[in-house]
């Protein structure tokens, strides 16, 4: 992975870069930004770059180790990440801690990347903490997180701290058009819609395509309507690799039937697709209605972030939608 | 590729290479173990990053390939029935059937390109290279590698510290508590200078290089440490600390020095032991002109053993950790053994008759 592979990340590169080069590499970073921002393909690129045989400052991706780190079999390049949807326990960072005191295996650092340290538990950031706090010398950290305020402010402190910001449609495109993906106009547009400025997310949809993720959205709220047991559903969920993208759009079905609610005109959504129809949706809730409903979601997305137990939440999640739903009949009113 | 393998010829390789597999690692390859054959002889190799084995054995001649085989092969050999092996590997797939007498088993091996290549030290990246006997290293290691600490807190104590001058190369292991320096002799030496090994991989080489009358190539370059002797390699990382300064902790004056049986003493320190208590294994030694009396007491009771001595110097009384001494008597090899005092609440260091350049320095308890 070289710098100019990625788009959108110039002032990060140029930090990373002179660094690289003037070897004052820090011993620590901190990339931060919501899930698909580009955390992981930063990390990627700069693991790269440290443990590269023939540039100092950036991957060449011709050497052995270039060849090691595209495929994540470099022995110099530790990724560490929680169990499952868990937490990152004491256990993982006392074994970063055993392998961060040997020497490098053959490059000149050895990189460890910590994914979702939001999710260390308080012992395991401070067992981590003591290692920020006297690295040793060839040791270079890499902690991925959701925000900073996640974090200890005494782990904060101690890295080099990189908010990532959101990417314009400009680079977008450009990402898009180097995973060569022919792309009509009309599903370009929708794609941008959805991804919110989010590189990662825009890549899954544009794979995923986001027509049939809408339409698995409404058939939802169809399926919540109806007398269909909570818990399969919540299992299938639970089980569900694109949850967040799902939830993405039930947010979008949501607003699309508020603004038709309101406002009664097709031009100011995304064109649904065919076959798909909010018309069930819009005559059933209200307004109040649809921002419980909002609510409940954006609870659901939030919980997911920390370590929570997947299937317990989306199910609880569920089940206040259909009280929801189920408010409607009761009160009967509707748009 | 087909070969022919006599079954407890691969077995007892396979021993050899099979404590350097991890038993869990992200890269799944890691998990087993590499078969090289170039025809005429057959090399095993296993590696968890950190420590590395590989074994080179000559077999008539077969056809020549690569395959890594899942670790289970371990104790699949050792079962088998035959006299002979069959290996037989799909070059495409890395399915490979095993044959022996009447048992067959298939086994999902891996592409061996993508196993790690082993650390290469070449003539540009050595930084140390020495020879050294087996039996002057098993006994340097012997009498070093005990007293290095357990605790991960404390990585450069979990190491041992190589220092190489001239045709002389020290061991010194220490866990804050103790400290043991030995030395032995080697010939070519290269440059001189320290560096950190970690202990646990170093029991490996007590393990595998049983054969005292050959000599160990040991090649270092920044980060690795190469160890083979005749078709045996050994690597391992190196460990990125600093080990205290040794010379400064050792004293150079004493106000005595005693001398008696070693064999003696120890046993009355083991009897002494059994009644000391759980956590420092306390026993108070009073040492005087031509007896050492050792005393122990605790809950249970009270004993007292006495040892003839020879002692220049003051009379002295002086509390020491009896699991720390037996250590050390168990591995001494001369006949008489030698402690030298340097005050009741001051570091005392033991040696051995046989070995003059060993040291063992331990702390005394404050009572």
């Amino acid at each position: 992975m070289n710098w100019k592979d990625i788009h959108g990340r110039q002032e990060v590169f140029r930090v990373l870069r002179v660094a690289l080069a003037s070897g004052n590499v820090a011993h620590a970073y901190l990339f931060c930004g919501p899930e698909g921002i580009g955390k992981k393909t930063l990390a990627k690129a700069l693991s790269a770059a440290l443990v590269c045989q023939k540039s100092l400052e950036e991957s060449c991706g011709s050497c052995s180790d270039c060849k090691q780190s595209k495929t994540s079999s470099h022995p110099d390049i530790h990724w560490i990440m929680p169990d499952g949807n868990k937490s990152l326990k004491i256990s993982q960072t006392r074994e970063i801690k055993r392998a961060a005191y040997f020497k490098p295996h053959e490059a000149r650092y050895q990189v460890f990347i910590v994914e979702r340290a939001e999710t260390l538990t308080l012992e395991a950031a401070n067992s981590l903490l003591v290692l920020l706090e006297d690295p040793p010398p060839r040791a270079v950290f890499i902690l991925l997180a959701s925000s900073p305020a996640a974090l200890l402010p005494t782990v904060v402190s101690r890295c080099q701290l990189f908010q990532l910001p959101r990417l314009d449609a400009a680079s977008l495109i450009s990402i898009l058009n180097a995973a060569e993906r022919q792309l009509s106009l009309a599903d370009l547009k929708r794609i941008l819609h959805g991804a919110e400025g989010l590189p990662g997310r825009a890549l899954l949809l544009a794979r995923e395509g986001r027509q049939e993720l809408y339409a698995e959205a409404v058939g939802l709220f169809g399926q919540l309507q109806s007398n269909e047991p909570i818990t399969a559903l919540a299992d299938k969920l639970a089980a569900d690799e694109n949850l967040l993208l799902l939830l993405e759009a039930l947010l979008t079905v949501l607003r699309d039937t508020m603004v038709l609610g309101s406002a009664g005109n097709s031009r100011l959504i995304m064109p649904v697709g065919e076959g798909v129809s909010l018309d069930c949706l819009l005559a059933k809730l209200s307004l109040a209605n649809c921002m419980a409903a909002i609510e409940v979601i954006l609870k659901l997305e939030k919980d997911l972030q920390s370590s929570v137990n997947v299937r317990l939440a989306v199910e609880r999640a569920l089940r206040r939608l259909k009280e929801v739903f189920e408010n409607v009949d009761s009160s009967g009113g509707t748009l | 590729m087909r070969l022919f393998i006599p079954r407890s010829l691969l077995a007892e390789q396979l021993q050899i290479v099979a404590k350097a597999v991890p038993s869990k690692s992200n890269l799944s390859m890691l998990e087993g173990i590499l078969f090289t054959c170039d025809g005429n002889s057959m090399t095993l190799s296993a590696t968890n990053l950190e420590l590395g084995i590989s074994s080179t054995f000559a077999i008539e001649q077969q056809e020549v390939g690569k395959v890594i085989l899942p670790s289970k092969i371990v104790d699949i050999m050792r079962k088998l029935p035959g006299e002979t092996v069959q290996l037989t590997i799909n070059p495409e797939n890395y399915l490979t059937e095993v044959v022996s007498g009447q048992s067959e088993f298939q086994l999902y091996g891996f592409n061996p390109e993508e196993y790690p290549s082993s650390p290469q030290i070449s003539a540009q990246t050595v930084e140390f290279s020495f020879n050294v006997k087996v039996a002057d290293f098993r006994r340097a290691l012997r009498q070093t590698l005990f007293c290095v600490s357990n605790d991960e807190r404390k990585p450069a104590f979990n190491g041992l510290l190589f220092s190489l001058q001239e045709e002389r190369l020290t061991l010194s292991a220490s866990d804050t508590f103790r400290l043991a320096t030995t030395n032995c002799r080697v010939n070519k030496a290269v440059n001189a200078g320290k560096f950190l090994v970690p202990a646990k991989n170093l029991q490996e080489v007590l393990r595998i290089f049983t054969e005292e009358e050959e000599t160990i190539h040991v090649l270092v370059s920044q980060n690795q440490i190469l160890l083979s002797c005749r078709n045996k390699r050994i690597t391992s990382r190196l460990l990125e600390e600093n080990f205290p300064d040794v010379e400064r902790v050792i004293p150079q004056e004493f106000t005595g020095r005693v001398s008696f049986d070693c064999l003696k003493f120890m046993q009355a320190v083991e009897r002494s032991s059994l009644l000391s208590e759980a956590a420092s294994n306390v026993v108070r030694f009073f040492i005087s002109k031509d007896c050492l009396v050792m005393r122990t007491s605790s809950k249970y009771g009270k004993t007292q053993e006495k040892v003839s001595a020879e002692l220049e110097g003051e009379d002295m009384e002086i509390s020491l950790n009896s699991r720390f001494i037996l250590e050390m008597l168990k591995i001494s090899e001369g006949e008489k053994c030698m402690i030298e005092l340097t005050g009741p609440n001051k570091p005392c260091i033991f040696r051995d008759s046989l070995h003059d350049d060993y040291l063992y320095l331990v702390l005394p308890i404050k009572i």
